[in-house]
Order: C-alpha cells, then structure tokens, then sequence
C-alpha cells in the first residue's frame, strides 16, 4: 500500500529525517549543557538557528529554480520554487517567534532594530509572504509562473542591500548589541552542527512532498483540461 | 534611436491622457498635502523632536501620494483592453516602461515641488543645511521607487488584488531605498558631519541603476504572454 504512495528513495528519506530529528530533540534537550547565565532558554538556539539555515536554503532554491523556469520554461522548476518558497515562509516565521521568545529574556526585548539579521530576516519573510500573495491571486498559469519567477530572483538579489543597509544604518549610530562570542563548550557546538544537519533533511524531506503534491495537482489539472476538451 | 524615439511616444501619449482630465494629478497633489498636515498634526513636535521625525515627515506623502499613481496611471488602458493594443503594437517593450517611468516620476515631482516647500513652510527651520544634497536625494529616491512601482505594478494588473499587491511587493523590496533616502535627507536637513553620506548615495545610485536596468530587460519576457 505504501509503497504505491511514495517512491522508495522518498519513504528512506521520511524514516532517517524521522530518526534524525529524534536524536536532535535528544541532543538539544538532554546532551547539551544548560548554560550558565541564559539557562534553559538557551536551548532555542537549537532551533532558532537551523530554521534559519533553513529558510535560507529555501529561498536560495526559489532564486535558482526562477532561473531554471525562465530558461528553460519547464513547469518543475516551477513547482520545486512554488515547494520551497511554502517552507521557507514557514521557517522565517519560526525563526522570528523562537528568536523573539529567546530575545524577551536575554536581550530584556522582544524585538530591537539594531541587528541586520533580525531586521532582515523580516524583511525577507515579507518579501515571500508577497510572493505567496502573488501565487494565490494572479490569473493565468504561465503568466503567474514567469511573474513568480521574476519576483523570487528579484526578492533574493534585494536581501544582501536590505542587509547591508540595516548594518549601515546602525552601526552611524551607536551600537547596543555586540556579536556574540562564540565561545562554546564542545556538546554545544556538536548539538547545533548535528541540528543544522537534521532541519536540513526535515527540509529536504518536506520539500519532497510538496514538490510532489504540487506535480499531482498539475496532473490533475490537465486531465480535467482534457476530459473537457474530449 | 528607434528606442528613444518610442519611448518619448509613450510618454507623450500618457501625459496627453492624464493632462486632458487632470484628476489624478490634482488628487495626488492633494493627497500629499493633506497628508502632510496630517502628520504635522498627529506629531505636534518640538524643534528638537522634529530632528528626528523631519525625513519620515517629508518623505512618507510622497512615497505614499506615488503609490497612488502606480495603480491610476494609464488606467484608462484597462478600458476595452487598450492595453492588449499596446503589447501588440510594434514597439520595444523596454521602451514602454521607460516611457511610463518617465511619466510617472514626472508626476511624483510635481507632488515633490508641492509637498517638499510645504514641509518647509511647516518646518520650524527655515532653510535646509545642504540644498543640494536635498535635491539630489529627492530626485534619485523617487526615480528608484517609481521604478519598482511601475514595473511591479504593471505586472501585477493580471492579478486579482492588484491595489493590496504593489504595496506589499514594493515596500519590502524598496526597504534599502527607503533607509538609504531617510539617512541622506537628515543629513541634508540639519547640520552633520556627513558621516557615510558616500556610502548612501552609492547605495541609492546602485539601487536605481539596478531596477532601472532589469525591468528594461525583463519587460518583454514578462509581457508576451
């Protein structure tokens, strides 16, 4: 039965990112040291920054795939950058909520705009939300495609300049919160790499789907065309 | 020569439309003001306050008067499908938005000559620091965020929400642009020491360069359906 639902590759992917994410559940619960001065609420950060891996790679792929649909004009590229955009939005939005919850106690705010990440980071979940907003009101299949296409590379070349002007925009004025030091005990370290790696297949499992329903739905969509036609 | 040529018939053509009935120049005009005052009013700053709230106060109707026109400007076009006659017609794409660029941030500097000598009026210092860079400022922010207005707001006819669309696909994308004219008109209106006011203009000029290029290049893929 289940075999007729998915491909072999897909169901091996769904099982080791199922035991993947288990293991860091365990790691960023169990394995990693509390830390000193933040406590527990340190912990987020096993999450928060995955995600944001994450969410980049997502939108990385709606630029590549827009090229590939604008050069080649096959309808996957399009559906994989319509996959990725889905879950990357997804994942920004984690992103801000998990990083404002770890904000609230650490930093005594829920929100500051004196860090080009976050700044950025919620400019970037706009710009996707906006090509979300695209996807779902605009007529006409390959005009959709191609304006879609035109706004993911578009909204992604825009993302270092937002970066790079919220980083001047602060640093003229005085500076509140400083990088961080990296200086981490060695569990630590272990549990965010092995984190990255396992939100990495969490992705790549999911974008599998979605990429698969939205080939599905396109099938879908021309046999109707054709049993009307016929 | 051929380009220049359609491009100057576009604009031509879209100014004699919009000047026949001068309405949406009149409202955008208006709307600037009104708006103005408006946030002169909900303000009520203090000098020294006002340092900080003078850009915001003077750029925010114009940007906001400009995103009016994006949606009204040529929208007798929509009319028995004028604008499929456009696309058929033989001229270069690319030329049609520059001709609507130009036609549409010639209307945004009009409201720009309203507005900006009405902050004056209701700022309580007179006279800019540096007029100039002013200038400079106003006429490169509004040709970069026009830019991105016609060429998104173009695109975007084809869709169901068109008016709630453009905001929300050009004000993020126009957030560097957005900094970048706020930075330089502070510095313009009050005495500085000029800090990173190369690095702003560079960042506006590279902003302008960027979207006025890709639209050129991209409108003739985007519009042959």
């Amino acid at each position: 039965m289940l075999h007729k639902l998915m491909s072999p590759l897909q169901l091996a992917l769904t099982a080791i990112t199922g035991i993947l994410i288990f293991i860091q559940l365990y790691m960023a619960f169990f394995y990693a040291p509390t830390e000193k001065y933040m406590g527990h609420v340190q912990r987020i950060m096993y999450f928060h920054v995955p995600s944001a891996f994450v969410s980049f790679a997502a939108f990385g792929i709606v630029f590549g795939a827009g090229i590939m649909y604008l050069t080649t004009k096959n309808k996957k590229w399009d559906h994989l950058a319509l996959a990725s955009a889905e879950i990357g939005v997804l994942f920004t939005t984690f992103v801000l909520f998990s990083g404002s919850l770890w904000a609230r106690p650490v930093w005594n705010a829920w929100w500051v705009w004196d860090d080009p990440r976050l700044v950025t980071s919620l400019i970037l979940w706009f710009i996707y939300i906006a090509y979300l907003l695209i996807r779902a009101s605009v007529k006409g299949q390959d005009r959709l495609r191609k304006f879609a296409a035109v706004f993911g590379i578009i909204g992604f070349l825009d993302v270092p300049l937002v970066y790079f002007s919220v980083k001047w925009w602060r640093t003229i004025h005085p500076k509140v919160i400083d990088e961080q030091g990296a200086h981490m005990p060695p569990e630590m370290a272990q549990t965010l790499f092995f984190s990255v790696i396992a939100f990495l297949f969490l992705f790549v499992t999911m974008l599998g789907y979605r990429y698969v329903l939205e080939g599905q739905k396109e099938k879908m969509y021309e046999l109707k065309q054709s049993s009307r036609k016929g | 020569m051929q380009f220049i040529r359609h491009t100057l018939l576009i604009l031509t053509r879209d100014l004699r439309v919009e000047f026949r009935n001068k309405s949406l120049l009149l409202s955008m005009v208006i709307f600037a003001l009104l708006f103005q005052v408006l946030l002169q009013i909900s303000f009520d700053a203090k000098t020294e306050a006002m340092q900080e709230l003078a850009p915001g106060v003077l750029w925010l109707p114009i940007i906001l008067a400009a995103m009016l026109g994006f949606s009204k400007y040529g929208s007798v076009e929509k009319e028995n499908d004028a604008f499929a006659g456009i696309l058929i017609s033989p001229i270069d794409k690319g030329s049609l938005y520059l001709g609507k660029l130009i036609g549409n941030n010639l209307f945004v500097l009009i409201v720009i000559a309203t507005s900006a000598p009405t902050f004056f009026l209701f700022l309580k210092q007179p006279f800019p620091n540096s007029i100039g860079l002013l200038i400079v400022t106003l006429l490169l922010g509004s040709w970069g965020f026009v830019a991105i207005g016609v060429f998104f707001s173009t695109l975007a006819q084809s869709s169901s929400i068109t008016e709630l669309l453009v905001p929300i696909m050009i004000f993020p994308l126009a957030v560097p642009l957005f900094l970048a004219c706020i930075q330089l008109t502070e510095m313009a209106l009050f005495p500085s020491i000029g800090l990173g006011q190369s690095i702003w203009l560079l960042l506006l000029i590279a902003y302008n360069i960027l979207f006025t290029i890709i639209p050129l290049f991209l409108f003739d893929l985007l519009l042959e359906v």
